[in-house]
């Protein structure tokens, strides 16, 4: 009898344990990166967090394959392209709804497209990656007069009527017309500013109406946003059913949580890498995950020191590359000679341009002009690694002849002080918006940005070579040709001209659930929770 | 009295158009440009001239000015450039988390404080007056930061018995509040002592004991209640102290208060948020100092007002 | 409390009893108390530190070894590495110029602004005192991170301007001291009679006025150098500070330390020793300074 009742209550404490345990298994909890979403508006979102919630929450006509970041069917089936590159026709997906209940179809892509083009309401960034080479962006946004210093006061263009060159053909057909071929047009496609949300909609205070495989279900600033599976989504329901997402604002704290067992990925720092690696358990979930980033100098070409090419080319070689990942990053990252990560087919693994020895980069300073070596100021904002790396450069360009200074001021400071290059070199963390080299060559051509504007990039002995090298890359169709003329671009602008100068491509490290199986991070480091399933 | 508060309540209107017009002008004075800083990499001067006349930063600083005062009057406070939520709504959801923190930290600091002040002056150059007044130096001499960051260590990561940081009415509190009380325990310990040293040494309370009243209803009943109003002097002035001091402990334990918010605030730029919150500080701190001063005459009959 | 607004702490109103018996007296009660010459000793220290800094710091403060990052104390390194292998003790060796650099001219600004203006305020009443004290009511409501951060802003992230900053949120509080003892002493016989004999304001002011309320003012500056290097520790840790990072400082330590709390205990541990005993030190002195001059903060 007695033994009976153990029983019993063994029973009933499995049943117990085993239901908690099987919902368990559907429901997962993260931790925002960096601090939480302002707004989820999908033509008004700018920052990582945003972008987080809505790629889990929307999508677009084209989406991109998680392993090979090349483009994919989404909400469009399948799509045609004009023989001369200029025209898109959609085949939208039939049988979608909204998480409203309403159809999906083309009137709804063409007032997501006419709201990303109205500036009044097209507020993210990512309006002008998506559209600016779409036909009647120039009359939607006319283009600011450039300026010459500080900060631009042109007053915004009027509101437009939409973009003429977003046309609706039929209720699952649309066509795109574009001013010049963009083979990239497919891949930017897949950001925020282009997921499609319901016509008419205009309040995003609760969260998008969207056709992805979660909707928002909670929205609680400063503490918490609930995503709650769609059922219906047209490529079958999701396995994770409820995931939440907590706002943690240090990093710290969200590893405590984690080790507490209340967050299923955490994303950890370098300074807390070595104290990882030597815990037993913890040490076996951890893991690296590319997120294609490239950390890099902007020049004043104006500068009257760093103008000299041989000047940037010695500072160029005297960053000890290697050293400063193995130790100051904890080998969260890659030395960068060039400015395409190593997860992008354009990435050349021989591209190694400059060499650190602190003799011959000397001797080189001397023949340059500067015997006695040359004194450098370097200007950053606040962010701590970038400190940390460029305390470290400091240290090995000393011996190479380089006295510098690290200036680290407010990011807010440091900003405007960059737009009207008001310094000799700045630090970018340059994180791409779309997976093609185009989004990071800009970074060595002037362009429409103020910053390079005023710094000098179209007084550059080669800018015009290098703006026409450039545009013959983005023309050409994706490809092993494209990569080619796009590792030339590398060689001329990095390697000869050292007009950029790419320090390292970070990592991320992330410790993960041993729970969570399937694809916690893409190969952009983004987590789609789509393709995650949960084990007990 | 009527007329005394009155009185006071008028003269916080000046004070008040002046910290507006003075925190106003700062952000406008300021380098770093609230548009610039929302288009970070993206600096194309067109995305930038949307962002500016999206925050409504592209008109004169005059208009702007003026704006801003006139919804102000009618209570509209602006919506933030960052969350482009109402200013008030912002500030309303965390001000009670910092209340709740103020709150408790005070309570922490009045219950250790004047228990520990009162043993220190009963029992003079004992040796829990060494240790009271050792605990006073330390109080008002350490770093509240790094009070934070070491008790986070000790408790949170190595003991494990509370959490190292985050919101929570609960045991998430106890390491916050312990920090954010220190200088005011400090203090309050430091005052109740000297004020009843003061007070035990005057001549009715030698009076007191000639009348035979035994040592303890003595300190109680005439010396304690004579050394109130010192003690709620320092209290009242070290309020606007705990404030700043719980800025700094919300920024450690990532506690969503109003302090965090001001230094968010203040690196993004975001000008509606730091006037509202820097209106809310002053507010605190004036009329704190004025509630002090118009209860003085309730807690000592010999104060009283002329006009 | 006494970090970012600073003088708080010993603000309630000092009073002086006036004691002619002079400053041997003082001096003997000095060294006659043992917290006293304790705080001396930690001042004289934290002094002694900043002066022979090049002299005595085992290694360079700005460059280290970036392979020997982040050890633990050793006898190599008496107080560990930091993340880039620079030495922490010669960091905070040399992180105490800045502290006592920025707090001593701070105090000068105040004593100076806040001395002038207190008698001005308190001498001639009126409008001046009216506008005089309505600012200080405004800069005393005015969160001090708000005008340290505008400033620093303005005028670049340089100590100077850190020292501006903390300046102008210090004189309120001085000013107010000052003008109460003015209020006080200037209807004192020796004030009337000096003016009967036909002096002007300016030598009432300062020869007659400004030796009798000196010595409080002084005693309340000592007791507030603590809250300022407090103050400036507590800018810089959160990244208000000096953005030049070739110059060590103790707030800027801590804030590079925060992210390492977890893997590197001693990174944050010996520079908050450093602030904690230096103010210690400040404060020792200030009170028996306070108590050697019999001047009673009531």
């Amino acid at each position: 009898m007695k033994q009976l009742r153990f029983i019993v209550i063994l029973l009933a404490l499995t049943a117990v344990f085993s239901t908690a345990f099987a919902q368990d298994a559907t429901s997962l909890t993260v931790a925002f990166d960096q601090s939480q979403p302002n707004t989820l508006d999908p033509a008004a979102v700018g920052i990582a967090d945003e972008f987080f919630v809505l790629r889990n929450v929307c999508e677009g006509l084209v989406s991109y394959d998680p392993k090979t970041l090349a483009p994919t069917p989404a909400l469009a089936t399948s799509w045609d392209i004009s023989s001369d590159g200029l025209t898109y026709t959609f085949h939208l997906r039939d049988g979608v709804t909204f998480s409203d209940g309403s159809k999906f179809d083309a009137t709804a892509v063409k007032y997501t497209f006419d709201r990303l083009a109205n500036p009044t309401t097209g507020t993210s960034y990512t309006a002008g990656l998506v559209l600016g080479s779409v036909a009647g962006w120039s009359d939607a946004r006319p283009s600011a007069p450039a300026v010459g210093q500080g900060t631009p006061t042109v007053p915004a263009p009027a509101p437009s009527d939409g973009i003429s060159g977003v046309k609706v053909v039929d209720p699952s057909t649309v066509s795109v017309t574009l001013t010049a071929p963009k083979p990239s047009f497919l891949e930017t496609l897949t950001l925020p500013g282009a997921y499609i949300v319901a016509n008419g909609e205009t309040d995003f205070s609760k969260g998008p109406t969207c056709t992805g495989p979660y909707t928002v279900s909670e929205w609680t600033p400063d503490q918490q946003i609930v995503l709650k599976a769609n059922d219906s989504y047209w490529a079958g329901a999701p396995s994770v059913k409820t995931v939440t997402m907590k706002v943690i604002p240090e990093q710290s704290q969200q590893e405590v949580e984690y080790e507490a067992g209340g967050l299923d990925l955490v994303t950890v720092p370098p300074s807390d890498i070595s104290r990882i690696q030597g815990d037993a358990t913890l040490s076996k979930q951890l893991q690296q995950v590319s997120n294609l980033t490239t950390v890099l100098f902007r020049i004043n070409l104006k500068d009257p020191v760093m103008s000299n090419v041989k000047v940037r080319q010695a500072f160029a070689a005297a960053i000890d590359r290697e050293t400063i990942v193995k130790t100051v990053l904890q080998g969260q990252g890659e030395p960068a000679y060039g400015l395409y990560p190593p997860s992008m087919s354009a990435y050349d693994p021989n591209f190694k341009p400059f060499v650190y020895d602190p003799a011959a980069i000397k001797q080189a300073l001397a023949d340059a002009g500067y015997p006695d070596g040359v004194t450098l100021t370097i200007r950053t904002d606040q962010v701590e690694a970038t400190n940390d790396v460029l305390n470290a450069i400091a240290q090995t360009a000393a011996p190479a002849g380089f006295t510098i200074k690290v200036d680290s001021t407010e990011a807010s400071v440091y900003t405007q002080d960059r737009n009207s290059c008001n310094m000799q070199l700045g630090s970018i963390i340059w994180g791409f918006d779309y997976p093609d080299p185009e989004n990071v060559a800009t970074q060595a051509l002037a362009g429409t940005s103020l910053s390079r504007i005023n710094c000098g990039y179209d007084t550059l002995a080669d800018a015009s070579d290098l703006q026409a090298l450039n545009d013959k890359a983005a023309a050409t169709p994706l490809g092993p040709d494209r990569d080619k003329l796009w590792q030339q671009f590398d060689q001329q602008a990095v390697g000869t001209d050292a007009a950029a100068i790419p320090v390292y491509f970070p990592t991320t490290s992330v410790l993960i659930n041993p729970r969570v199986g399937g694809i916690p991070y893409d190969a952009q480091g983004n987590i789609q929770f789509y393709l995650i399933k949960l084990s007990s | 009295m009527l007329r005394y508060t009155l009185n006071r309540v008028l003269q916080l209107i000046p004070t008040i158009l002046g910290i507006y017009t003075l925190v106003f002008l700062l952000m406008r004075v300021l380098p770093g440009d609230p548009a610039q800083f929302l288009a970070g990499a993206h600096d194309d001067a067109q995305t930038i001239a949307a962002l500016r006349a999206s925050l409504h930063i592209d008109q004169p600083v005059w208009t702007q000015y003026v704006g801003f005062l006139s919804d102000m009057l009618h209570g509209n406070l602006g919506n933030s450039f960052i969350t482009r939520r109402p200013v008030l709504d912002m500030i309303g959801l965390a001000l009670p988390n910092t209340a709740v923190l103020a709150i408790t930290a005070m309570l922490i600091a009045v219950g250790i404080g004047v228990p520990l002040g009162i043993i220190a002056a009963t029992r003079r150059n004992s040796l829990w007056d060494t240790i009271s007044r050792l605990i006073a130096l330390i109080g008002v001499s350490i770093p509240v930061f790094w009070l934070g960051l070491q008790l986070q260590i000790l408790f949170g990561l190595q003991l494990k018995l509370f959490p190292v940081s985050g919101l929570g009415f609960d045991n998430h509190l106890v390491l916050p509040a312990i920090c954010a009380s220190m200088g005011m325990l400090a203090l309050i310990m430091r005052m109740t002592r000297s004020s009843l040293l003061d007070i035990l040494n005057q001549d009715y309370i030698r009076t007191a004991y000639s009348k035979g009243l035994t040592a303890r209803r003595v300190n109680v009943r005439h010396a304690l209640s004579n050394a109130v109003l010192p003690i709620v002097t320092v209290w009242g002035t070290s309020v606007a102290g705990l404030l700043s001091g719980t800025l700094l402990v919300e920024v450690i334990f990532s506690w969503p208060g109003v302090g965090r918010q001001l230094v968010d605030a203040i690196t993004q730029r975001d000008y509606p948020m730091v006037q509202g919150l820097v209106l809310l500080f002053a507010l605190i701190y004036t009329l704190m100092n004025m509630l002090i001063d118009i209860a003085y005459p309730l807690l000592d009959p010999r104060i009283r007002y002329n006009g | 409390m006494a970090d970012v607004s600073l003088p708080t702490q010993n603000v309630a109103a000092i009073e002086v009893q006036r004691e002619t018996s002079g400053w041997r007296r003082a001096l003997r009660r000095i060294l006659g108390s043992p917290t006293t010459v304790i705080g001396l000793l930690l001042v004289g220290f934290a002094i002694a530190l900043a002066i022979l800094a090049p002299m005595i710091s085992p290694y360079d403060p700005i460059f280290g070894n970036l392979t020997d990052h982040l050890q633990a104390p050793s006898a190599v390194h008496a107080f560990g590495t930091d993340e880039i292998g620079r030495d922490i003790l010669s960091r905070v060796i040399y992180g105490s110029q800045i502290s006592l650099q920025i707090a001593l001219s701070v105090q000068m600004i105040t004593l100076a602004v806040g001395l002038v203006l207190g008698l001005v305020s308190g001498y001639y009443g009126g409008w001046v005192d009216v506008i005089i004290m309505r600012i200080a009511d405004i800069v005393m409501s005015f969160p001090l991170l708000i005008i340290a951060i505008a400033l620093v802003g303005v005028l670049g992230s340089t100590e100077i301007n850190i020292i501006v900053a903390l300046a102008l949120v210090s004189w309120p509080y001085v000013t107010r001291l000052t003008r109460s003892q003015v209020l006080s002493l200037k209807e004192q016989e020796y004030v009337t009679a000096a003016r009967s004999l036909g002096a002007s304001n300016a030598v009432i002011m300062f020869r007659h006025i400004l030796p009798n309320l000196l010595t409080p003012v002084v005693v309340y500056v000592t007791l507030s150098i603590g809250g300022v290097i407090l103050s400036e520790a507590a800018l810089s840790f959160l990244g208000l500070g000096s953005g030049d990072q070739s110059q060590p400082s103790w707030g800027k330590m801590l804030n590079e330390a925060k992210a390492y709390i977890r893997s590197a205990w001693w990174m944050p541990f010996f520079p908050g020793m450093a602030i904690m005993l230096t103010v210690l030190g400040f404060n020792l002195l200030g009170d028996g300074l306070r108590d050697a001059l019999d001047v009673r903060s009531q």
